[in-house]
């Protein structure tokens, strides 16, 4: 097909129901004069770099008809969840809530009240999930409302060359304190698009706790947008643990919108073959006495690629900064491939912050210690590697998720 | 039960161990002395299987089997211990769950079940105290943050839990204080029996006070030039290894 333009992929796009969308047709009419005129990210745009987009969008993809059947037995334990949202390509199928400190609804109408915060060469991404949405959520977790269970936002992929368009429009109330995890998987066969966005508010005093899980297929395609405003006091742990996926691309965009806020920002990626993965983070401290602290960690294997980019915006009005970030990366082959480049801005005077990477390869001298004890080449490489991943994976505090990702991770290493 | 018969072995191409020759029977302590840059390092380092070192002749007969083919793993298995001259750090990996892999890799190996958590622990208490660890640095990472004398008693730990046949210390008493070097050698003396052989590589005759060996060898330039009893390390230590050296040039 060559090299597409958006205004092709758009016509491209088969649809069987028209009438399916969220946006009314006057406001995407408009969103299609605004995409006509943008681009795809090209390797030339600083922040797509490392990572080619082309052959994502030079398929013919789909948007199916709503698809209610669905056994969520087959996936999840519903009673290990505070609720759940299932989306299955692209529509919402099932909404649940057992505790009802969680108010779940159809999303009827787009908010675009996030899209200025951050202006951001993702814009296409966003405009195109506007346009194909079909299915989204507003969430809302009440104020002062503690939940120890996670709230579950699942999507499923069961059909080929299926372009999905996920959207969560997420508030957490003043002093809650709430997990949320979010989970992708893939059964189907061909190729499938998956292009999700979240905006997440955090007011005054709230805590949420967010865990990405991504465990789509060798043939699934996401690119996940995630736009967080952190209001005073509040605290967040965002957990980004890319565990499968042909080409996964995460861009998480956090605003320190209040005084004293608080972000905490894992990621691990352990790529295998020819799996792709694209870290984009961007923290801003716009306001005075708030910390963030990021680590991502990646393993590579095979002929794996895998990007990270994070960024640290302190303004100038948000002294006494404290912001950390820190990209560890282990290659296990010749053929693994990784791209990282941390950077730090700083417009205040009084901050403490800090920045890093490394990328290595597993400690020779290491593994000869554990096998010169009996304990055979792989088991050793497997020991070190967990205790890499364990700095992460350690982190995450609610013990089911953190089963569930060892598991994950110990099945693919 | 080790016979090592003209061993020569590089690294990146340089030779080595130039022919060295060594037998030890049961229970025999033969202490490995020299130079700096001779090779004693690097023989137990071949020994233990270490696969930078390239074994370009010889061979190392160990309970009647050569084991230059076997991996590293395999020689620990077969009973073979390298307490190291610098033991490693790992973070991330408690001592015990390193332990517990290990223990029951070689019960694997010996075709035994492996051990319940409850005898393990046992086990490891047990062991513990006699080299004198304590609990609270058995919950660490593996010499993660260790001093140099916790760090060579973590070696003898390990070597108890594993229990060997043949140990090969390589210049564990190198760093340790008095205190810890009679801790070391204690344990190291406890664990010796009729069964068990041990190659003791040191610099210093002080250690060989603490465990007696029942033969002395100067390893020079790659071979070993001199054998004799403990009488040998005395002398060596009084007239140091010039005389050894012209000896060795002048044959």
């Amino acid at each position: 097909m060559g090299i597409m333009n958006v205004e092709n992929f758009i016509g491209s796009v088969k649809v069987t129901d028209n009438a399916a969308f969220i946006e009314n047709t006057e406001k995407r009419k408009a969103l299609h004069e605004s995409l006509k005129l943008k681009s795809f990210p090209k390797v030339k745009d600083e922040e797509w770099r490392f990572t080619k987009v082309d052959s994502i969008f030079d398929k013919a993809y789909m948007i199916p008809s709503i698809d209610k059947d669905f056994t969520i037995e087959k996936y999840i334990n519903a009673k290990d969840y505070a609720g759940v949202v299932c989306y299955k390509n692209g529509f919402v199928i099932k909404i649940e809530v057992t505790d009802l400190n969680f108010i779940i609804e159809p999303l009827s109408k787009i908010d675009n009240s996030f899209d200025n915060i951050f202006k951001t060469q993702e814009q296409v991404f966003v405009e195109l999930n506007n346009y194909f949405a079909v299915g989204g959520v507003n969430i809302v977790a009440k104020k002062n409302a503690i939940i120890s269970k996670p709230l579950l936002i699942l999507y499923i992929i069961d059909k080929d060359n299926v372009i999905s368009s996920p959207r969560n429009v997420i508030n957490i109330e003043g002093g809650a304190n709430v997990s949320i995890e979010e989970k992708i998987l893939c059964n189907s066969k061909i190729e499938s698009l998956t292009n999700a966005l979240s905006y997440i508010n955090i007011e005054p005093n709230a805590t949420l706790n967010y865990y990405k899980i991504q465990t789509g297929s060798d043939i699934c395609n996401l690119f996940d947008t995630t736009y967080i405003k952190q209001q005073a006091d509040c605290n967040l742990n965002i957990f980004t643990l890319s565990l499968k996926g042909r080409f996964l691309r995460n861009n998480l965009r956090i605003k320190l919108d209040g005084n004293g806020a608080n972000a905490n920002m894992y990621g691990l990626y352990i790529p295998k073959q020819n799996e792709h993965v694209d870290n984009l983070t961007y923290i801003e401290h716009a306001m005075p006495n708030c910390d963030s602290n990021e680590l991502y960690k990646g393993v590579l294997n095979d002929s794996s690629s895998a990007v990270f980019s994070g960024k640290i915006m302190v303004c100038k009005d948000a002294q006494k900064t404290k912001a950390f970030q820190n990209n560890k990366n282990i290659v296990l082959t010749n053929t693994a491939k990784i791209n990282t480049k941390p950077h730090l801005e700083i417009y205040a005077d009084d901050v403490k912050c800090s920045h890093g990477a490394t990328v290595g390869q597993l400690d020779e001298e290491a593994l000869f210690y554990l096998r010169s004890r009996g304990i055979a080449k792989d088991d050793a490489k497997q020991l070190l590697i967990n205790s890499f991943i364990d700095e992460v994976v350690n982190n995450i505090s609610y013990e089911p998720i953190k089963d569930y990702v060892k598991e994950s991770i110990s099945q693919k290493i | 039960m080790l016979e090592i018969n003209n061993l020569r072995a590089n690294i990146n191409g340089k030779e080595i161990l130039k022919g060295l020759n060594l037998k030890i029977k049961e229970g025999e302590v033969h202490a490995i002395m020299g130079p700096n840059g001779s090779g004693k390092s690097t023989l137990s380092s071949v020994i233990a299987g270490r696969e930078i070192f390239e074994v370009t002749a010889g061979e190392i007969i160990f309970h009647n089997k050569n084991i230059l083919n076997l991996t590293a793993e395999e020689r620990a298995n077969e009973g073979i211990f390298l307490a190291f001259q610098y033991p490693i750090e790992i973070p991330g990996v408690s001592i015990t769950n390193f332990m517990r892999a290990a223990v029951n890799a070689k019960r694997l190996y010996n075709k035994q079940e492996a051990l319940s958590a409850s005898d393990f622990l046992k086990l490891m208490k047990e062991k513990q105290k006699l080299v004198e660890l304590t609990t609270s640095l058995v919950n660490r990472s593996v010499n993660e943050g260790f001093s140099g004398g916790e760090k060579k008693k973590n070696e003898i730990f390990q070597m108890a839990m594993l229990e060997p046949s043949l140990a090969v210390l390589d210049e564990t008493d190198s760093g340790l204080d008095i205190d810890a070097l009679r801790i070391v050698a204690n344990g190291v003396n406890k664990l010796k029996n009729p069964n068990n052989s041990y190659i003791v590589i040191t610099h210093y005759q002080r250690l060989l006070d603490f465990i007696v060996p029942d033969f002395v060898h100067v390893l020079y330039d790659g071979q070993i030039v001199k054998s004799g009893t403990k009488e040998l390390a005395l002398e060596l230590e009084e007239k140091g290894y010039d005389w050894i050296k012209d000896e060795y040039h002048n044959k």
